[in-house]
């Protein structure tokens, strides 16, 4: 790190997202700005020079000897994360990086892997792996007239109520390629904007001509299934543990495999949400 | 004789209204215990006989084989899972009847057959999205969206991470 630390830097920032602290500094001012769009949800400029995180990022480009093109490079703490020509490239990488750094070390919220979106008053969260059809789901039931809270975590905060983390939709494509982000709004949805008590969880993932018939679980199946996909849960499992035993007071828990999500977003709504 | 008890390190226990969730730090496991597995495992402190923890789970004296049995099938599931030690090798051998023969057999009493439901708790990198270009790479046959490869060199700790294969 004293490496790093002793290369010149030409400025910087600090803010803090979802309460952890996080600084960026660079070797030029313009390299800066070109990091910013790749901030977080929930991110907030301060100036606070003490941090949680620290990022160094040392802009590359053509050199004075012809022909030679240094490379850009990102570092998070002493660890190398990108070293690369493409500047999109290298943004991709912070900004899935401190996504999942906030994810993991938010001291006042758990983030869960999932899918969320209110209904009349308490949200609906469907926690999954990657590829599991959350993001799909999640659209279909927005579009059904669900208001959007998130298609990447359920943010519970320490009274395990979810807390709204409107990114807009990452779709894929039908061969699993990485899609458009799609802003809630071309939907016909909204996004939420206040924390709510959990409903139902369901835990469903998507097969080829399946039809839905989802079995209905325990108070405990359903923390079960979030803590199954809690980001913080190897690190603080304890602290993951106390918040999420309080989200499923009065809601509950369905699980099994679905076929297409319009039928089946229907069938949450007009069945299992009648709350 | 000792009586079994339940593993004190290394254990997050957190208890609901019916049931217990138990976090092992050992295995990243997560257990699930239902009601009847719940107060077996709740009375095993080292002090309490298996026929008392049968009374515990089922009063009714009618019921009191059906509780027993039920209270050996939780203490060997309990055991493999390396959550309760001492138990009892007649127990062990009690725990080979299986869910399904305890329900048939004991029909009436089925409310008392001791489940376990086990996850394992996720790393950071498997509870985000993965696949995409500089994104993690995903668990099983294909950690990567096509025309991408998994390369563990250029992400920071173990983290694999998904990049046209001539980066890597």
């Amino acid at each position: 790190m004293k490496k790093i630390d002793r290369l010149v830097w030409a400025g910087g920032f600090s803010g803090k997202c979802f309460g952890l602290r996080v600084g960026i500094r660079a070797n030029t001012r313009d390299a800066l700005t070109k990091l910013r769009p790749a901030l977080p949800l929930g991110w907030r400029d301060t100036r606070r020079p003490v941090v949680d995180s620290l990022y160094s990022f040392i802009e590359g480009g053509p050199e004075s000897r012809p022909g030679i093109k240094r490379f850009s490079i990102l570092y998070s703490g002493a660890a190398r994360l990108a070293r690369t020509h493409d500047l999109t490239e290298l943004t991709t990488v912070f900004e899935n990086d401190l996504q999942l750094a906030v994810a993991e070390a938010a001291p006042r919220h758990a983030f869960v892997h999932a899918g969320v979106v209110s209904w009349r008053g308490r949200a609906i969260v469907m926690p999954g792996f990657s590829f599991s059809g959350k993001s799909t789901l999640t659209a279909a039931l927005v579009r059904l007239g669900a208001t959007y809270y998130s298609d990447e975590y359920a943010v519970f905060t320490l009274h395990g109520r979810v807390q709204p983390f409107a990114r807009p939709l990452h779709m894929r494509t039908t061969d699993g390629q990485p899609g458009d982000k799609i802003p809630v709004e071309s939907l016909g949805g909204r996004p939420g904007v206040k924390s709510l008590p959990v409903g139902l969880v369901v835990e469903t993932t998507y097969r080829k001509g399946c039809r839905w018939r989802p079995r209905r679980g325990t108070t405990g199946h359903g923390i079960l299934a979030l803590m199954a996909h809690a980001v913080p849960i190897q690190r603080r499992p304890r602290w993951t543990m106390s918040i999420l035993s309080r989200a499923l007071p009065g809601g509950y828990h369905l699980k099994g495999a679905r076929g297409e999500a319009d039928a089946v977003a229907e069938r949450i709504l007009s069945k299992f949400a009648d709350w | 004789m000792s009586m079994p008890k339940r593993r004190e390190c290394d254990l997050v226990i957190e208890n609901l209204k019916d049931e217990i969730l138990v976090y092992d730090e050992r295995s990243a496991k997560i257990h699930c215990l239902n009601g009847g597995t719940a107060v077996v495992f709740r009375h095993c402190d080292g002090r309490t006989s298996i026929s008392k923890m049968a009374e515990m789970l089922c009063p009714d004296p009618k019921a009191s084989s059906e509780a027993y049995l039920a209270v050996g099938l939780a203490l060997a599931e309990l055991g493999r899972l390396d959550l309760v030690c001492n138990i009892p090798d007649r127990l062990e051998e009690m725990g080979r009847t299986s869910r399904r023969d305890f329900a048939l057999k004991f029909g009436t009493a089925v409310g008392l057959v001791p489940a376990v439901m086990s996850v394992m708790a996720p790393s950071v990198a498997m509870a985000a999205s993965c696949g995409n270009e500089n994104q993690i790479c995903c668990s099983g046959d294909t950690p990567c969206n096509s025309g991408l490869g998994c390369c563990s060199k250029t992400s920071s700790g173990n983290k694999g991470k998904c990049v046209k294969s001539f980066n890597c």
